[in-house]
């Protein structure tokens, strides 16, 4: 297994080790070339497998992902998921700064790296070295409150597994993580901390916080993912949009509307019609993204794909950021730059037929942040994140014998 | 509660709130002393007792929680900061949270929540008009709460209501910390929470109270699936794949959470407001905060991130409370049948009568019947005030909600503000500042490529942050102190440096010549105030402390 020759510190060998050995293996070990391979099993038999990697640009990458439920099989699920953008608009700016930007963040030695080093303050749990960065990712299990409960059986607990990665822009910190739940259930996940120094004369765009300090600058965050998903056939995946309007005219009844998305397309978020999208493999086992945490959508004056809540598109290796893709593929992937690869999702979503085609999710969440004297001199957390859902996955809950 | 598999027809059967209009409340005040002691006949006995007396009686100010011990929950987090409150269980509402106190370390006792608690728990199907009020139909308390075992809470402890242990108590760790390239702050919390049976649905009734102050309502939703038909063929639900004689409908969970805020030296001196950050033409974004004085509906406007705060006067920097409307993704509006249903935020007066979002007056009949109709124009100006605020869920069967169904969680955050004197005050860990070393003038010629950087040291071996003006151009660095780039034009500058950890900052300054530029000199002869200091620039390493 390559990995474990990829890193030099003894003490984060015995840790992965430790990690390892902890783990059942998996049926099928995963071939992640020059990335970390991780695998982790739980005492109720659920495990995830995935590689790892992580990058200058935009932190974490997590692919070939897959989960084998309790008493089933290891399923893929997504072949590759990570930051796709990631705009910081301060309100006095008429444009959003780029905090993901390839061409200005190329791989670099760790002396110059902007990824972060975890250590006993910032991991409490197994520290990894990761494309080169010494303790870049941190992988720890943690308790996941109630996984369910009925009448008087006793409640079922369960955990998760979490993968974060920080990378810092200036003097703000942004921690990428990916929570992976014991029923299968994936959590892409944002904070925003660090230190909050951005100033302004213009009292209009700023906050005064009574800490002595110049008026910082408002800021509103737009968070993007790119999410690859791969359901065994990726070829014969396809993207469904629900919606469920009301039907006033007929008792106030709300069918459920399903319609496949069969070309590339920029979707958008339909609250009073609970509008969710489900990519579903040819067996009909899918996953559900439930756009639930999407009170906030972002505007800005200029760049169209940041109107949209999500878009769907044609699998690209070099289609990897929303906005400034250097057009190239995925390092050490071993696949070569594609020709005619756009610079922003406006260019990927061209009409393009998703029949036949791996579809990639790409998929917005967006917050305001009006500095707090609680965030001085560190911003608490701003935290941003979604569900990705199993759904149909199994043919029932693996975790509990039908009554 | 209604049976576990309901067969529908197909047929619309409408429901109506009550069609009574009852007059508003005579006198508040009058009105809410006598229906506080009805409500308090038929329910179980309350340990807050005194928090429910009515309007006009309490005292906002923060004294101990008035509740007998058994009844009182106290916390103390590592950093310092203190939860306290009293608790009891209703036949209704179940979880009725009073007295809430929140100490910052080092501080005084903050009052925050006069009352909190779930109002109502709608759920609509999608197939018809068919909706349940689970708080007033059947009840979160009494025969519906569960009975916990050490199963269900395994790293807490266990609260009893009456007889039986019911309410799981337990300190937690989360990740409403906050990170930087030195170390990583994880909260601390109280958590408290209860499982209600009602019909196949268990709801899992939570509570978060922080070590920072922020507070987080929340409902887990577990169980089994409620409603189906035998009607596959019907467009409201799904056929789950070990159940394929069935069609499982897909339904709206509403939340309402009642919340009664005291903030002010007196119940009466909160004050609301909305915050808007409206994208101008020219692409940027102004702030734009209004405070209300009258009772309102307010719903949520996501292009503006729109939040709602309460605070405890009209001065800026006094305590205050925001919610940030994050988790409405979905949002059920039925306006012809639930009119309250096209509101996010209700403000009211506190009534006692008002007690539930909707069917309120099937235990209050003299009162108004839902949330809409207490907000009627009332003023909120020297008034004890209260938010209603509802989350919701729509929930598509899935087969793995067969069976039993996996626990998916909704709520929100308070978040506090003007309560912590700044992030720091939650850090556990003790801290030192950190100073430069080595900090020298430098000098070279323009053209000359710069690969440099500037040292520092930490007692606590926390990472750095390094921030500098006045680089001479083409020169930058990197937060970690690497300098780079090339010097281009000749002159003397004056470099201000900034090394940081978690809380401390650290300044100094250092002279760097490009090129063979003569310093200007201000008068010939002894030295100038100029070149004064200039010396003391280049001598003194200056510390502040920034908290």
């Amino acid at each position: 297994m390559r990995f474990l020759r990829l890193i030099p510190l003894p003490t984060a060998l015995l840790l992965q080790l430790a990690m390892l050995m902890s783990a059942p293996a998996s049926a099928q070990q995963t071939d992640c070339g020059e990335q970390l391979a991780l695998d982790h099993a739980f005492a109720s038999g659920a495990t995830w497998s995935m590689c790892l990697s992580v990058e200058e640009s935009h932190g974490l990458t997590v692919r070939s992902v897959r989960y084998r439920a309790p008493g089933s099989t290891l399923r893929s699920v997504l072949s590759e998921a990570h930051l796709g953008q990631l705009l910081l608009h301060y309100h006095d700016s008429r444009d959003p700064i780029a905090q993901i930007n390839p061409s200005l963040q190329p791989p670099r030695s760790a002396e110059f790296t902007d990824i972060i080093a975890m250590n006993d303050n910032s991991c409490d749990g197994t520290r990894l070295t990761v494309s080169g960065h010494a303790a870049a990712v941190c992988s720890r299990v943690r308790d996941n409150r109630i996984l369910a409960k009925y009448a008087q059986r006793p409640g079922i607990q369960s955990q998760k597994l979490e993968i974060s990665s920080a990378f810092q822009r200036q003097t703000l910190t942004w921690t990428s993580s990916f929570t992976f739940t014991e029923d299968g259930q994936i959590r892409p996940g944002l904070s925003l901390s660090g230190r909050a120094v951005q100033t302004t004369p213009a009292a209009e765009f700023a906050q005064v916080i009574p800490a002595g300090t110049a008026p910082l600058t408002r800021a509103t965050v737009l968070a993007n993912w790119r999410l690859a998903f791969d359901l065994d056939t990726p070829a014969a995946d396809r993207v469904e949009q629900f919606d469920f309007p009301l039907d006033a005219d007929n008792g106030n009844r709300r069918p459920m509307q399903v319609s496949s998305l069969n070309t590339e397309s920029l979707l958008e978020v339909e609250r009073e019609n609970f509008r969710g999208w489900r990519i579903i493999d040819a067996s009909g086992a899918g996953y559900f993204l439930d756009p639930a945490n999407s009170g906030f959508s972002y505007r800005s004056l200029g760049m169209d794909w940041a109107q949209s809540d999500g878009a769907v598109s044609v699998f690209r290796p070099c289609e990897r950021h929303a906005w400034l893709n250097s057009g190239e593929s995925i390092p050490g992937a071993g696949d070569a730059p594609a020709a005619g690869c756009g610079a922003s999702l406006d260019d990927y979503i061209d009409g393009e037929s998703l029949q036949g085609s791996q579809p990639v999710l790409w998929y917005s969440l967006s917050r305001t942040l009006d500095p707090r004297i609680e965030d001085w001199p560190v911003i608490r957390d701003v935290a941003f994140q979604f569900d990705l859902t199993p759904f149909d996955w199994t043919a029932a809950s693996p975790f509990e014998v039908n009554d | 509660m209604a049976m576990n598999h309901l067969q529908t027809s197909g047929s619309s059967t409408p429901t109506t709130p009550a069609t009574r209009t009852p007059s508003r409340c005579l006198t508040r005040l009058a009105l809410s002393i006598m229906l506080s002691l009805c409500c308090l006949i038929g329910h179980e006995p309350a340990g807050g007792l005194l928090s429910s007396l009515g309007l006009g009686f309490r005292q906002a100010l923060a004294a101990e929680p008035a509740c007998e011990a058994e009844f009182r929950i106290t916390e103390t987090f590592a950093n310092g900061a203190v939860w306290d409150m009293c608790w009891e269980s209703r036949i209704r509402e179940n979880l009725v949270l009073s007295d809430v106190q929140y100490s910052a370390p080092d501080g005084e006792p903050l009052r925050v929540l006069s009352s909190a608690r779930l109002s109502q728990l709608h759920v609509a199907y999608d197939d018809s008009d068919v909706t349940y009020n689970d708080v007033t139909q059947y009840g979160l308390g009494g025969g519906y709460l569960l009975t916990l075992t050490d199963a269900d809470c395994p790293q807490g402890e266990l609260l009893p209501v009456q007889t039986r242990p019911a309410i799981c108590r337990w300190r937690g760790q989360s990740d409403n910390g906050y990170r930087t390239a030195t170390r990583s702050v994880e909260a601390e919390s109280l958590n408290l929470f209860s499982v209600s049976q009602v019909g196949a649905y268990a709801y899992i009734i939570s509570w978060t109270f922080y070590d920072d102050g922020a507070i987080e309502p929340g409902i887990g939703a577990t169980g089994a699936l409620q409603r189906s038909s035998s009607n596959l063929d019907l467009p409201y639900g799904r056929v789950l794949q070990n159940d394929p004689d069935t069609l499982w409908l897909s339904h709206t969970h509403n939340y309402y959470w009642r919340l009664d805020f005291d903030l002010g030296k007196s119940a009466t001196d909160d004050r609301f407001s909305e915050t808007r950050y409206v994208l101008q033409n020219d692409g940027r974004r102004t702030r734009q905060s209004e405070t209300f004085d009258t009772e309102q509906a307010r719903r949520i406007d996501p292009e503006t991130q729109q939040t709602w705060q309460i605070s405890a006067s009209a001065e800026s920097d006094s305590p205050a409370y925001t919610i940030e409307p994050v988790r409405l993704g979905h949002r059920f509006v039925r306006e012809e049948v639930e009119p309250y249903s096209a509101y996010d935020l209700f403000v009211t007066v506190a009534n006692d009568c008002e007690r539930f979002a909707s069917q309120n007056a099937r235990f209050n009949p003299d009162c108004l019947n839902h949330v809409l109709q207490y907000v009627d124009g009332q003023s909120i100006e020297e008034q004890d005030i209260v938010l209603w605020h509802r989350v919701g869920f729509h929930h598509v069967p899935r087969s793995e909600d067969q069976r039993n169904m996996h626990t998916h969680w909704d709520g929100f955050v308070m978040q506090p503000q003007n309560i912590l004197t700044g992030t720091s005050s939650l850090a556990t860990l003790p801290n030192s500042p950190p100073t430069f070393l080595d900090l020298i003038n430098l000098e070279n010629d323009p053209g000359d490529l710069i690969h440099s950087h500037l040292s520092a040291e930490d007692p606590d071996n926390d990472i750095l942050t390094f921030t500098a003006t006045g680089l001479p151009p083409g020169v930058r660095m990197n937060t970690r102190g690497h300098l780079q780039g090339s010097t281009q034009e000749a002159g003397n500058y004056t470099v201000s440096v900034d090394v940081r950890d978690d809380h401390y900052q650290t300044s100094s300054s250092f002279a760097w010549k490009v090129g063979d530029v003569p310093v200007t000199r201000r008068s010939s002869g002894a030295l100038s105030p100029w070149w004064m200091g200039m010396l003391a620039l280049l001598l003194v390493v200056r510390r502040r402390r920034t908290i």
